[in-house]
């Protein structure tokens, strides 16, 4: 009855991931607890090599952690194997790129269909789905069109669009401007933003502040751990949080963090 | 709208498009590896018809020759001839209706200037027959009627008979064993079920006629018989057999074509592999092509496993590339096929097998199609299945650990491959000359894993060469050597692998040549030292291990014997024999006169003192060759069992022959038992020595002139042209072998080419770099041609290497075990010739890679991502 308000879509207890071993072992992350609330639009933060991606990773069935649990929407999932990890990424989440991984040889449309091709589903169930979601990310005229007729922002859109096909519960993206000038880049995010209003949840990790800021919650990340948790919609104090000590030089460690 | 098949924008409807897709995106690719398919499918299919079209020969030719036949009764295999007598007791055996007896010769067409013509259309098969018994062969009269006793009348094959303008009345002039004759045309007959037999002729004549012609006046050389209506022909197959000696075969026509088609099982086997061979590189090169692609898509595999694609859907991508190149390769490749089968039919027919045209049949399109799709899905395995394994994180950090090729695991298992197989191999290629297919069968998959533990064992050979030749190559050239080597050993896998299809198609090739040149160097060896003979005369393109043959007349013999000029003629009679005494091999049985062959030829024996070996020979005993007394472990004092269509005894073995005379599968005896034995009363060959030798220049003429005269059908041989013609014989069947495995070379070429244009496309941004630093467009062009010179240089000169080890072990073993005459001689020029090639199939390679790369725009290739 209550389960909606008190199961979160997204949850992680404790997750930590090491990679190699002996002296060179990274702990790239150690210990993370979060929680993503249903339809709740969070921001990862932090500098380069705090483990960002790492931990977007396992949240999205994409690698496994060394030790702690994840489950979406009380089901827990790093345990599972391959084939039911598989089935996962292709049903339960939507994953978006920061460089697009859009397949050159296929046409937005094509791209956009992908994952039911992928999953072995016949296109004609996902016609539909595929037009509206094309208008949706503003792309009706450029369905033939292929990825390098296409501006970055406008492939990051079919990427949103591919992510979505399926209706994943939550919607996941690694640095999704990161690669776009700040015209495209706010366009990403708006149509993000859109997305999460109409009752989609996504996690977004991000180094730059003003996409944070359009979330509403921001975590920060650093050297493996959450460091700090703020509500999201507070640009300054965003800003003033990135720069605390011991943080790293944003400045240098933004682009590294491509 | 939820009804339409798919969105708007959207053509691909299943992954299956996707590859469709990746494939036209990567043309220069997929032409490459749809090409090594071509070749491989069509060396297979071109084999395949030839077999094929050699065994419809035969089938048609045995369906024609006993159409009305219900038993056959003949000497054992065919071979040797039977006594007169033997038709009676057949006649007598109850059951039998009629039986007639036959003898067989070869004529040789005369043009206007009497000339006899050497192609096979010059040749005629002619059967002596009792034309008062009834017809026993299929064979229809449709002009003329049937040749009359005492009037040197010829009934012939319509076809042959129009192509030589010959109709009923007209005369023809042909060379025969008792000289030059001419003959009638009495009437013209078909076989309805058709006989093509590639130009060769057939023709009929009166029993009477042809045993004076053909110089064989007391035996039979086949009886046909026909049952009493009621009485199985198997019933009197075993009720005739009874009646008869061991060494007389008796047969239904049935087993008799079965028995040929099984004696061609060896053949085929060995056919078979030699162009399973491209097959073999063409899916290496697909292995290559697709590990390097995988390698190139890593994160748009990443993609679709991040997608949600579960492994076996993207294998099953990578796998539909595969057969759709290789059914678009397979359709070239039957096309292809179908032209190689005329070549390699051709081919055939120049060594004397009587084949027809290409007798083309679905069953081996289909086997062939069906090899190339499983080359191709072997080839496609791993790649597919590595595919399939991709980390979805790949997607996003792309890239993939280039694989360590040269651990020490993979040494371990190369080897634990590579030396146990090649044992196995040349055991069972050179071992015991058995012509049991299933020993065939045997060899080709002990070289094939062979081939596979050359594979592992490649990069060990090929990156140190790589590394040695880098070394001079970029002293010459600094810049385009160092970048050419950087590429060749940044992807040591890769050019390991491409370097590996050259590798292993001209190791063959190497083997091949160099058993080819060690068999020739040791006979000429042979001939060298022990034949003092000075003339050899025999029927135009003679061969001792063929088929029929004419024989020649005792007249001749008595000619030459005449000329004053000459001091000895001695008389060789070789018979062919699928079974040879003592062992199961083919080999040829040689009868000679002990004494008088002595003073023109000294072969060695041993095991006895030379006037024991020939007394015992003139006794009736046998002298085994050393090789096929080695393999077969025969002895002085054992004894051979004779069993021929005249007769049957156990042979003591006299001696032993040092002798590489047709591969040493010989089993030497006197005139005498071979005429008793096997009825063999006509020679083969004359050896002549000339009085002294002043009288050589001479005693050549005389000969050649008595022939051009009378006997344009033969030819007399001088030492060094018996040398010639029998080591020519050895060469051709090897080159037949070498030209088939010619194509897989090919295969290799195309997989340098797909190398070097993958590399293009690595290194576009190196090249973009070096255009904007000024490199002209040529300094461009060199790189490419230096990196493909490396890998070639090292393919060929790997494959050089790996050829001779192999060759110099298998040729140790057969001294040591089956063929202690021979010697190694290195095929000299053809080493050369390979090294050769490996430059020019190194900058041939080059061409199209370098093109494109010289033709990239500075700023397009900074661009490239
Ligand atoms: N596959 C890997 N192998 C080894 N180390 C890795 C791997 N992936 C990430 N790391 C290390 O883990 C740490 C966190 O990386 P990452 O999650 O990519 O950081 P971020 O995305 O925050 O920049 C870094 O030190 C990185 O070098
Ligand atoms: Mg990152």
């Amino acid at each position: 009855m209550s389960s909606a308000e008190t199961v979160p879509a997204l949850e992680a207890q404790g997750l930590c991931r090491s990679f190699g071993e002996g002296v060179s072992a990274v702990n790239a992350l150690r210990g993370v607890d979060l929680r993503v609330a249903d339809r709740e639009f969070l921001a990862i933060m932090g500098p380069s090599g705090s483990g960002k991606s790492t931990l977007l990773h396992i949240l999205g069935a994409l690698d496994r952690p060394s030790a702690g649990s994840t489950s979406i929407h009380g089901r827990r999932y790093d345990d599972l194997d391959d084939r039911a990890l598989t089935r996962l990424r292709g049903e339960v989440f939507g994953f978006i790129f920061q460089f697009f991984n859009l397949l050159p040889t296929l046409t937005a449309a094509e791209n956009v269909l992908l994952p039911a091709l992928v999953a072995g589903e016949p296109p004609s169930r996902y016609a539909q789905r595929t037009d509206e979601l094309l208008s949706l990310v503003g792309l009706s005229d450029r369905a033939a069109h292929l990825p390098s007729e296409m501006s970055g922002g406008e492939q990051q859109r079919v990427a949103i669009a591919r992510a979505l096909l399926r209706r994943p519960e939550v919607l996941l993206a690694d640095e999704p401007t990161g690669n776009l000038d700040s015209a495209a880049g706010a366009n990403v995010l708006g149509l993000l933003r859109k997305l999460v209003d109409d009752g989609q949840t996504a996690v977004m990790v991000t180094h730059d502040g003003a996409a944070a800021a359009l979330a509403d919650r921001v975590v920060f990340l650093r050297d493996g751990k959450i460091f700090s948790e703020i509500p999201g919609g507070d640009g300054a104090r965003i800003s003033r949080e990135l720069s605390r000590p011991p943080a790293a030089p944003i400045g240098v460690t933004a682009r590294e963090a491509a | 709208m939820s009804g339409r098949r798919r969105p708007a924008g959207a053509r691909v409807s299943s992954l299956t498009g996707l590859s469709l897709r990746s494939l036209r995106a990567r043309p220069l690719r997929s032409v490459l590896t749809a090409g090594a398919i071509v070749l491989g499918v069509g060396m297979m299919f071109g084999v395949l018809l030839l077999v094929g079209t050699i065994h419809s020969t035969f089938g048609q030719l045995f369906d024609s020759i006993y159409g009305k036949t219900d038993v056959v009764v003949s000497g054992r295999q065919s071979a040797g001839a039977l006594p007169a007598s033997t038709i009676q007791r057949v006649r007598a055996v109850p059951g039998v209706k009629a039986a007639s007896g036959s003898i067989a010769s070869i004529f040789r067409i005369l043009d206007s200037s009497g000339k006899a013509g050497r192609t096979a259309s010059a040749q005629v098969y002619v059967v002596g027959v009792d034309v008062s018994q009834p017809e026993m062969s299929s064979a229809e009269n449709v002009a003329g009627h049937a040749p009359v006793e005492g009037t040197d009348e010829i009934r012939l094959d319509r076809d042959w008979a129009a192509e030589h303008n010959l109709s009923v009345g007209s005369s023809l002039r042909v060379s025969t064993p008792t000289g030059v004759r001419a003959l009638r045309v009495s009437g013209l007959y078909t076989f309805p079920g058709g006989l093509n037999l590639g130009g060769y002729g057939t023709g009929e004549m009166a029993i009477g006629d042809a045993r004076r012609i053909m110089d064989k006046p007391a035996t039979w050389d086949e009886i046909s018989v026909q049952a009493n209506a009621g009485v199985r022909p198997e019933t009197l197959r075993s009720r005739i057999s009874a009646a008869l000696g061991r060494g007389v075969e008796v047969a239904t026509p049935a087993t008799k074509s079965q028995e040929s088609q099984e004696q061609l099982a060896s053949l085929d086997v060995i056919l078979y592999f030699f162009s399973g061979i491209a097959l073999f590189v063409g899916g290496f090169l697909i292995l290559n092509s697709f590990n390097m692609t995988v390698l190139q898509r890593m994160r748009e595999i990443g993609t679709l496993r991040a997608l949600g694609a579960p492994p076996r859907r993207v294998a099953r991508t990578i796998l539909i590339e595969g057969v759709l190149l290789a059914l678009v390769g397979s359709v070239f490749g039957l096309a292809l096929g179908a032209g190689l089968a005329s070549l390699l039919l051709r081919a055939m027919k120049s060594f004397g097998m009587p084949v027809a045209g290409v007798h083309y049949s679905l069953g081996a399109g289909i086997a062939a199609v069906a090899a190339g799709v499983l080359a191709t899905l072997l080839g496609a395995a791993w790649p597919a299945f590595k595919a399939g394994r991709v980390a979805p994180v790949r997607a996003l950090i792309g890239g993939g650990e280039k694989p360590h090729v040269t651990s020490a695991r993979r040494a371990i298992v190369g080897l634990v491959l590579f030396v146990p197989s090649m044992a196995a191999g040349g055991l069972l290629w050179f071992g015991n000359q058995s012509n049991d297919p299933l020993v065939g069968i045997g060899a080709t998959a002990s070289t094939m894993v062979m081939f596979v533990g050359m594979v592992l064992l490649a990069p060990f050979v090929v990156l140190p060469l790589v590394r040695l030749m880098a070394a001079p190559l970029q002293r010459a050239m600094p810049a385009e050597g160092r970048l050419a080597a950087d590429a060749a050993r940044t992807s040591p896998g890769r050019t390991a692998a491409t370097a590996a299809t050259l590798l292993i198609s001209l190791s063959v090739v190497v083997v091949n040549a160099t058993v080819a040149s060690s068999f020739v160097g040791s006979v000429e060896r042979e001939i060298d030292s022990a034949f003092s003979r000075d003339l050899t005369v025999q029927p135009i393109g003679y061969q001792e291990a063929g088929g029929p043959q004419p024989g020649l007349s005792t007249r001749l013999r008595d000619q030459i014997a005449a000329l004053p000029q000459t001091g000895v003629v001695a008389s060789r009679r070789s018979l062919f024999v699928h079974n040879l005494p003592g062992g199961g091999s083919q080999g040829v049985l040689v009868g000679y006169d002990p004494y008088q062959y002595r003073r023109v030829d000294k072969v060695q024996y041993t095991g006895a003192p030379l006037q024991e070996v020939l007394r015992g020979l003139a006794q009736g005993g046998v002298v085994p060759a050393k090789s096929y007394a080695q393999q077969r472990n025969l002895h002085v004092g054992g004894r051979l069992r004779l069993e021929g269509p005249s007769g049957v005894r156990s042979a003591p073995i006299v001696g032993i022959a040092e002798t590489l005379e047709l591969g040493g599968q010989v089993v030497q005896m006197s005139l005498g038992t071979i005429a008793s034995v096997y009825g063999m009363h006509t020679d083969s060959q004359l050896v002549v020595k000339a009085s002294s030798p002043a009288a050589r220049g001479a005693l050549t003429q005389r000969v050649n002139a008595l022939l051009e005269k009378e006997y344009p059908g033969l030819e007399a041989l001088s030492q060094a042209e018996f040398k010639k013609h029998t080591t020519d014989l050895i060469n051709q069947q090897f080159s037949f072998f070498n030209a088939i495995v010619g194509i897989a070379v090919l295969v290799g070429v195309l997989g340098i080419i797909n190398t070097l244009s993958m590399s293009v496309l690595e290194r576009t941004r190196e090249i973009g770099v070096l255009r904007a630093l000024g490199a002209s467009r040529w300094r461009i062009r060199r790189t490419m041609a230096n990196e493909s010179l490396l890998i070639s240089l090292a393919g060929t000169l790997s494959g050089i290497i790996a050829g001779l080890a192999i060759a110099v072990v298998w040729i140790l073993g057969m001294r040591a075990t089956s063929f202690p005459e021979m010697s190694m001689y290195l095929p000299v020029s053809l080493l050369v010739t390979i090294a050769v090639l490996g430059v020019v199939i190194g900058v041939l390679a080059a061409i199209l890679p370098a093109r494109r790369a010289a033709k990239l725009q500075p700023l397009a290739a900074l661009r490239y991502e």
